[in-house]
């Protein structure tokens, strides 16, 4: 009972010549009536075209704008994975440089801010542009690098660098390990 | 531990998983994906042993890539995924036989859990092997899948207009909408990757407000608008099926599922697109088999992928959600999901005619305006609750976007130009030039 209600309500989508329900269709597939579409359907048409043009140049001018959140290490986990951050502190080893059939292939280190750590990961082409440009950190090496955070097959957190330049070093500092109180 | 222990968990689970999609799954506009990531987010895999969480998972996923043909079909409320059922469905529907499209879906559903229960011995062996061959390849196999999306779409005129410039202008109307929103969905992708505005807290959940404005609001936006109806659904009491169609359009699904859920950034819609036309199905009903096989072998197989004890792809949304969940890769992960696998299939298949009809009664009661006026509402709660008031936004600006072929009818699919295009730059080593070029860093 209830359909037959509603299909008394929804006569915007039935053809103005013979009256049968035609959707948003642009004519009419039962008698073929030009612009049988209601004029409210030909309205969304164009509102949702000149809404996504819209909205898509507002969200590209807000994203040029954005920087890129900074982030505590021990707020990094699983719920961020595929986020882009930004992350700051101390080198802890120096970090480890991979090869594979003798080619600059990974470069890892862990940071730690005091109180959490997280491993910072580069490969491939990225790896080699570190090597190459001589960003490999140190130990004790102040680091600020953004990336996007990953999750490996054990479950942990990693930020993985986009590229070379995301990593920036400063001067060395004191070592603030992460069970230091 | 001893053997029951191990058993009775993954037993209870899977059902209890199958018995929550055969509830929610119904509900037009509901998606497994958001079931997931709020139990993310309300710490369930905390509060529940990995044991209970596989196979509760794996039951909640098969259940809902069976039930949700329910309100794709008779609700013409599809997901991306079931974007090709609606052809067929909607035609079976119109006639008052929809439950008849449903349960063409659930036989390819079934059959594909069937096969990939007898593969999945072999995956962990055949998986990591495939993925080291193809890797390399994968950014010019996404590109082909772009170009044949976009360059398989046909005009769809249904009348002969006498000029020629009026013919011209006609049949690209359509395309260009298609080529709208694949260029359109694909900015808000790389916007969504490069510099998103979802807070970083949410971003397993990045995507989801582009998916839920792209896929699921125009849906139910247009049912509200144009109120289409139905008339009385009669209940099958016998399904006339040929084995030919059965295994042509199952072998045609699993093809094109298991290529969906191998290969970055295809989907189980896209897969389901590429079987087809591989294997030029016709039969409607081998059409609709081929649709319900290629979504739950997609939504199945990337669980499966990635649990694998060695190896693990993540692949598909659930990928974001299951670490959350507190669920990694592993020889148990993999034997519970698996067994899961077969134990939901087992219960799908009984449930499938009960939630069907059942379906069907609430739906004619409730009418098909209210049950999308419900689903809009709890579909925005949850976008607001998972992503803030940013990824109201980003579902706005994608509603907009997913209006366009649903308006001028182009396929629906090019939408996926949301996942595909950034995966395809990001992949060819070119997407943070593409994001330079748009004044993103």
């Amino acid at each position: 009972m209830n359909r037959e209600k509603e299909h008394g309500r929804h006569a915007d989508a039935a053809c103005p010549s013979c009256g049968r329900f035609i959707g948003p269709a642009d004519e009419c597939p039962y008698c073929g009536t030009d612009s049988a579409r209601p004029s409210f359907l030909k309205w969304l048409r164009w509102g949702a075209v000149g809404f996504s043009l819209v909205g898509v140049g507002a969200l590209i001018l807000a994203a040029s704008r954005r920087e890129i959140p900074r982030v505590g290490l021990g707020a990094i986990g699983p719920a961020m994975r595929y986020a882009r951050v930004e992350v700051q502190g101390a080198v802890e080893r120096d970090a480890y440089v991979g090869e594979r059939d003798g080619h600059v292939d990974y470069v890892g280190f862990t940071v730690v801010d005091g109180t959490q750590s997280v491993r910072v990961v580069a490969y491939g082409e990225v790896a080699v542009a570190l090597v190459q440009t001589r960003h490999v950190p140190k130990a004790h090496e102040t680091v600020t690098a953004s990336g996007r955070v990953v999750v490996g097959r054990d479950g942990r957190s990693r930020l993985r660098l986009d590229a070379a330049e995301a990593l920036r070093l400063a001067p060395r500092c004191p070592l603030e390990r992460p069970d230091s109180p | 531990m001893t053997m029951a222990s191990e058993v009775v968990p993954v037993v209870a689970a899977s059902l209890l998983g199958v018995a929550v999609s055969g509830v929610l799954s119904v509900l037009p506009g509901f998606h497994v994906y958001n079931l997931l990531a709020v139990g993310a987010v309300l710490g369930g895999g905390r509060l529940w042993p990995v044991e209970w969480v596989v196979p509760f998972t794996v039951g909640l996923v098969v259940g809902f890539s069976v039930f949700s043909a329910i309100p794709s079909v008779l609700l013409a409320a599809p997901d991306e995924s079931a974007y090709f059922t609606v052809l067929p469905g909607q035609r079976l529907l119109m006639e008052g036989r929809g439950p008849e499209a449903v349960f063409c879906m659930g036989i390819g559903s079934l059959s594909a859990l069937a096969v990939l229960f007898g593969i999945s011995i072999a995956l962990p062996t055949i998986v990591p092997i495939a993925h080291a061959v193809m890797a390399p390849h994968a950014y010019w196999i996404v590109w082909c899948v772009i170009a044949f999306m976009l360059l398989s779409e046909w005009p769809k005129a249904n009348r002969y207009w006498a000029t020629s410039p009026v013919r011209l202008v006609t049949a690209w109307k359509q395309l260009s909408a298609g080529l709208f929103t694949f260029v359109m969905s694909g900015m808000l992708g790389l916007v969504l990757t490069t510099a998103s505005p979802i807070a970083p807290e949410a971003g397993f959940q990045n995507l989801m407000p582009a998916f839920v404005g792209l896929f699921t609001l125009p849906w139910l936006i247009l049912n509200l608008v144009t109120g289409a109806m139905a008339p009385s659904q009669r209940q099958v009491v016998r399904l006339e099926l040929d084995g030919r169609a059965v295994a042509v359009g199952s072998a045609a699904g699993i093809l094109g599922g298991g290529f969906a859920a191998f290969i970055p950034g295809v989907t189980g819609g896209v897969g389901g697109m590429l079987a087809g036309h591989a294997l030029a199905l016709r039969d409607s009903r081998a059409f609709l088999i081929s649709q319900g096989a290629a979504r739950t072998v997609y939504l199945s197989a990337t669980l499966l992928f990635f649990c694998l004890p060695e190896g693990a792809l993540a692949r598909g949304g659930a990928a974001s959600m299951l670490p959350v969940l507190n669920v990694n890769p592993g020889g148990f992960t993999y034997a519970a999901a698996v067994a899961a696998v077969a134990f939901s299939g087992a219960a799908v298949a009984v449930l499938l005619p009960w939630v069907t009809r059942g379906a069907v009664a609430v739906f004619e009661q409730v009418g098909s305006r209210t049950l999308s006026v419900a689903a809009l509402a709890t579909v925005l709660m949850l976008v607001v609750c998972l992503t803030g008031f940013e990824g109201l936004l980003v579902t706005g600006v994608g509603t907009a976007i997913g209006l366009v072929p649903v308006l001028y009818g182009s396929r629906r699919m090019n939408a996926l130009g949301v996942i595909l295009l950034p995966l395809a730059l990001n992949l060819s080593g070119v997407g943070a030039v593409a994001a330079r070029l748009l004044g993103m860093r």
